[in-house]
C-alpha cells in the first residue's frame, strides 16, 4: 500500500494489516514510535549500543509477534511492554542487575529544598533498583499515565505509584549525597 | 520523518500525588534523547525487510494486495484470454498476425544472449503493427517474452515512474543484462511470469524487468504492456504463485 494511504491509518489499522499480510504496514508503525522507543530503551538502559540492540529486538520481536496484539491496549503501549522487556533480557544477560539495598527514605523537613544536583542523574538512576528505575523512565520521564505505565510493567497500578514514590526518595537522597551514596 | 518523542508532561504526576522531593519535575525536564540515529533506523529497516522477505518467501502470509485485488485481475485476465480467442483466432487462421508474434512470443535464448534489445522489442510492438494485430499475436504467443536486467537501481515511490522510464524504457544497456543466477523466484523469468500471473497480469504481455531495490528493500520492478498503456509491478524477489507478494502497483507509466 502506498505511503500516503497507511499515513492516514491508525495504529491498531496498522498491526491488523501487517498481520493479514501488507508487506509496509510495519514500516509505518515502525516510522511512527522509532524515536519514542529509542528514547525508552536509551533512558532504560543508560548506554547507546545496548539501547540499539534493545530497540532491534523490540522491533523485530514486534514483527513477528503482531498476532499476540489482542487490541484492548494501546498499540504504544504495546511496544513499550516490548521494548522494555527487550531491555530487560538485554540489561540481565550482558550485566547482571545487582540491586543496592533498599534506601532510607529522604527527610521529609529538607522535601523542599532544592535538589543539589551532585551526581549524573542518569548515574543516580542507574542505581535504583530496576521497578523503580523504570517506573521513573516511563512515567517522570515519558509522562506515561500510571496505569499505561502498569500495563507496561505488567503490574499493579498501586506498584507502580509505590515505585515511583520509592524512587523518587532514593534519586533525590543519591543526588544530595557528595559522594552519590545515602 | 517520524515524530520525535513528546513526553506527555504531568499525566504520570496528578495533583493528588504530590512530589516534595521534586525528582519528578527534574526527570521531565532532562532533555529528549533526540530522534533514533540514522544508521539505527537503516539497520532496524534492513532487518524488517530481511523479516518481510523471508515471510513471503516462507508463505506465512498471503499480502492484502493479492486478495483485494484477485477480483477483478482474474477478471481482466479471463476477459483478455477471451478477447484473444475470439479475435485472435480468426486471425491466426487468416495468417496475420505472424510478424508480432515474433516481438511478442517467449525466446529463451535470444532473451539470453541479448536481453538489452530484446527488451525494446518487447515492449514496443513493431511499428505499423495493428491493434488487431496485436491481439492475433496473443492468440498464438500464450506467454509474453519476459527480460530481466539487473541495473542496481534504487527505486523510491515517489519517483517509481519516472526512474522506470529512464531503466527500462530507455536505450538498453548490455551492462544491465543479468545473467547470474538468483535463488530467488521472482528474479528468474519463469518465476516472475508466474508471480505475475497470480497478481493478475495476463500470460501474454511482455515483461521487461529490473533486479533492483524498491524503498531500500530487495525488489524486482516489472514494466508490463498492456492492452491500454504500460503498467509498473513492483514484487518481491520472493513472490511465487502460491504467495504472490507485491510491494507496489500497478501503477500506470503514464
Amino acid at each position: 500500500m502506498d505511503q500516503p494511504l497507511l499515513a492516514g491509518r491508525d495504529d491498531r489499522d496498522l498491526v491488523r494489516m501487517h498481520v493479514e499480510g501488507d508487506p509496509d504496514a510495519f514500516g509505518e508503525l515502525f516510522r511512527r514510535h522509532r524515536d519514542r522507543m529509542w528514547a525508552v530503551a536509551l533512558r532504560t538502559t543508560g548506554n547507546r549500543e545496548l539501547a540499539a540492540d534493545c530497540v532491534q529486538d523490540a522491533f523485530i520481536s514486534a514483527f513477528r509477534r503482531a498476532e499476540s496484539y489482542r487490541g484492548d491496549a494501546a498499540v504504544t503501549t504495546w511496544l513499550h511492554r516490548i521494548v522494555v522487556n527487550a531491555c530487560l533480557d538485554r540489561l540481565r544477560r550482558d550485566k547482571p542487575t545487582r540491586e543496592l539495598p533498599e534506601l532510607e527514605l529522604a527527610d521529609k523537613h529538607d522535601a523542599h529544598a532544592a535538589v543539589d544536583v551532585r551526581l549524573d542523574v542518569r548515574e543516580a538512576l542507574a542505581r535504583l533498583p530496576e521497578g523503580q528505575r523504570l517506573a521513573l523512565v516511563l512515567v517522570d520521564m515519558h509522562g506515561l499515565s500510571v496505569a499505561e505505565a502498569a500495563a507496561v510493567l505488567g503490574v499493579a497500578e498501586g506498584t507502580v505509584k509505590s515505585r515511583c514514590s520509592r524512587g523518587r526518595e532514593a534519586l533525590a537522597a543519591l543526588l544530595r549525597e557528595p559522594s552519590g551514596q545515602p | 520523518m517520524s515524530t520525535p518523542p513528546s513526553p506527555r508532561r504531568g499525566i504520570g504526576g496528578s495533583p493528588e500525588e504530590p512530589d516534595p522531593t521534586g525528582i519528578r519535575a527534574l526527570l521531565s525536564s532532562l532533555p529528549d534523547p533526540g530522534p533514533m540515529p540514522p544508521d539505527l533506523v537503516e539497520r532496524i529497516t534492513a532487518s524488517i525487510a530481511a523479516e518481510q522477505s523471508a515471510r513471503q518467501a516462507q508463505g506465512t502470509v498471503t499480502p492484502l494486495r493479492s486478495r483485494r485485488r484477485w477480483g477483478w485481475q482474474q477478471v481482466a485476465a479471463v476477459a483478455a484470454a477471451a478477447a484473444a480467442v475470439a479475435i485472435g483466432l480468426p486471425a491466426v487462421l487468416r495468417g496475420t498476425g505472424v510478424d508480432v508474434v515474433a516481438a511478442f512470443s517467449s525466446d529463451r535464448a535470444e532473451s539470453a544472449a541479448g536481453g538489452g534489445s530484446a527488451t525494446g522489442q518487447a515492449l514496443v510492438p513493431s511499428s505499423g503493427a495493428s491493434a488487431t494485430a496485436s491481439l492475433d499475436s496473443r492468440a498464438s504467443a500464450p506467454h509474453g517474452r519476459v527480460v530481466l536486467q539487473d541495473s542496481g537501481t534504487a527505486y523510491s515511490a515517489g519517483t517509481l515512474a519516472s526512474q522506470v522510464r529512464d531503466v527500462l524504457t530507455g536505450p538498453p544497456s548490455p551492462g544491465r543484462t543479468q545473467t547470474g543466477a538468483s535463488a530467488w523466484p521472482a528474479e528468474q523469468e519463469q518465476g516472475l511470469r508466474s508471480c505475475l500471473d497470480a497478481l493478475g497480469v495476463a500470460a501474454w504481455m511482455p515483461v521487461s524487468a529490473d533486479r533492483a531495490t524498491y524503498r531500500g528493500r530487495r525488489a524486482v520492478v516489472a514494466l508490463v504492456q498492456g492492452d491500454t498503456g504500460q503498467s509498473i509491478w513492483v514484487v518481491d524477489p520472493g513472490c511465487t504463485a502460491q504467495h504472490p507478494a507485491a510491494l507496489a502497483g500497478p501503477v500506470p507509466l503514464g
